[in-house]
């Protein structure tokens, strides 16, 4: 193992270029630096840890190969993030079942009238600290489909327009529309009115 | 009571996504509309409170687990590099590689010196016969190092069908 | 031509010093006997085993297999010594599916072979320092892990 304490201190613009001269010394500090922000955007899409462990480690290889394209438009960690979401789209694709996407298709229609606001909550007036509301908020992202989930994920973390996110999930924008309102819906079971106060 | 189309176009105005007269349309319609309104709002609320809170995760593996592979790869890709290069590279570089045999020669004389005295451990010594084998075709493996464990590891991976 | 002159002078010496430190440390090093532990070992998330047949796991070990995997919790299943002389081979069983055919290639270096039902499974050859550790490692069912870490006994 290379020594990385010279190279801790060395800003990722300069570890790309020494990366792109072929340094692989440089471009290690830079999975080191960015693999837990990487693992996580996998994490938050496929939900599960061996996927997205052997999914990141990919992206870094194609990411060693595809340096020389990456012209520091967007950040470094932008650029390799991006690589990762189309790794996991890709996955997605390739294990996605018919039959489960048409059932939620059907939920999501008949939604009819009902509200987006939260009908039940266990104690309404009870302030979640923080850690549990991620808690919760990690959990009701865990029960929606991974198609409903990838759209929810590069809206709300990933700050993606809806026609960015139709283009990279191959969707229509219709359809981003409507799983992304129904994720939301899900996932506003598990938040209360206390909890948004400070968001509002 | 609002139509899932409404709120469907409520929530594309909540993220920024009207433009001109459709987000003109719906201003208009927020302005007479209280219920939408506070419908809108909860919406933006929650949009912000689930972009705020997020879990962080870290990677489950070591540094040295995490890399192995990776680093692995990419020395295969260079070694192929290297294997396609022209040799007539080899030609404009007859100038340096005398000095060049000349210090490893002198280096790893000292080397084997330094090695053959008691109590002393060179790191280097630890990268010599390193061979790795794995003969069945159900079998996988690649083996990394974790030097601040004074560890070598062969990871074996059994393929499933 | 002077700078060429003082480099064949460097080969020249680079090469009998080369062949002197050679020629002593292979006198050193080359009937040298190898006395090694092989420990088998069990890694696991799960609660704390009743098992009878698992035992505490040395403190040395357990804290490097805990620094660089992921599993909290590590058992010694069996453990054997082995003295394997220079240019022979020797070979322990470490379960009913486990066996590790040991051959000592002389100076330090052995080929550790490990055989899975009969099958050989993988073939390492491995410089061995006194505190390194050898580990064939992977994963077992239930997310679990087996491990069998080779080193130089202590002297």
């Amino acid at each position: 193992m290379s020594r990385q304490s010279d190279l801790a201190s060395v800003e990722d613009k300069a570890l790309v270029t020494a990366a792109q001269d072929g340094s692989t010394a440089a471009f290690e500090e830079l999975v080191m630096r960015h693999r837990d922000q990487l693992y996580a955007r996998a994490f938050s899409i496929l939900r599960n840890e061996d996927e997205a462990v052997d999914l990141t480690q990919e992206a870094w290889i194609k990411i060693w190969r595809r340096l020389g394209q990456f012209q520091g438009g967007s950040g470094f960690a932008t650029w390799a993030t991006r690589v990762v979401i189309n790794l996991c789209l890709d996955q997605l694709r390739k294990k996605r079942r018919r039959a489960e996407e048409s059932i939620e298709q059907i939920s999501e229609e008949s939604g009819g009238v009902e509200q987006f606001l939260p009908s039940e909550t266990a104690n309404p007036t009870l302030r979640l600290e923080q850690a549990e509301l991620r808690e919760h908020i990690d959990a009701g992202l865990a029960q929606l489909s991974p198609e409903h989930r990838a759209v929810l994920v590069l809206h709300a973390f990933e700050g993606l327009e809806y026609k960015e996110i139709a283009r990279r999930v191959g969707c229509s924008l219709g359809t981003v529309m409507s799983r992304l309102f129904y994720a939301r819906r899900r996932l506003a079971a598990v938040l209360n009115d206390e909890d948004l106060q400070n968001f509002r | 009571m609002m139509t899932e189309d409404q709120k469907l176009r409520l929530q594309a105005w909540v993220d920024g996504e009207l433009h001109g007269r459709e987000r003109r349309q719906v201003e208009s319609w927020l302005a007479q509309d209280a219920g939408a309104q506070a419908w809108a709002a909860q919406l933006r609320a929650a949009a912000r409170c689930l972009a705020a809170n997020e879990t962080p995760r870290q990677v489950p593996q070591s540094r040295e687990f995490y890399w192995s592979k990776i680093g692995r790869a990419i020395e295969l890709e260079l070694a192929a590099d290297e294997a396609v290069k022209p040799s007539t590279r080899w030609l404009s570089w007859r100038l340096w590689w005398l000095p060049a045999a000349a210090l490893s020669l002198l280096a790893l004389g000292g080397f084997v010196l330094l090695r053959s005295l008691p109590d002393r451990q060179s790191p280097a010594v630890l990268a010599v016969a390193s061979e790795l084998e794995t003969p069945l075709k159900e079998v996988s493996s690649f083996s990394f190092r974790a030097d601040s464990e004074r560890m070598t590891v062969v990871w074996v991976n059994f393929r499933s069908d | 031509m002077h700078i060429l002159t003082c480099l064949r002078r460097g080969i020249v010496l680079g090469t009998l010093l080369l062949a002197g430190a050679l020629t002593a440390v292979m006198a050193a090093e080359a009937e040298a006997e190898l006395q090694l532990d092989a420990v088998l070992v069990w890694g696991t998330n799960g609660p704390q085993t009743e098992n009878p047949k698992l035992k505490a796991l040395r403190v040395e070990i357990r804290q490097k297999l805990q620094a660089v995997f992921k599993w909290t919790d590590y058992y010694e299943v069996d453990r054997k010594a082995l003295k394997v002389a220079a240019k022979q081979t020797r070979k322990v069983r470490l379960s009913p599916k486990c066996e590790i055919a040991v051959e000592n290639l002389g100076r330090s270096t052995i080929e550790v072979r490990l055989y899975g039902e009969g099958k050989l499974v993988v073939r390492k050859k491995q410089t061995l320092t006194p505190g390194e550790l050898l580990v064939l490692a992977g994963e077992d069912r239930n997310d679990t892990a087996w491990f069998v870490v080779i080193s130089l006994k202590p002297a």
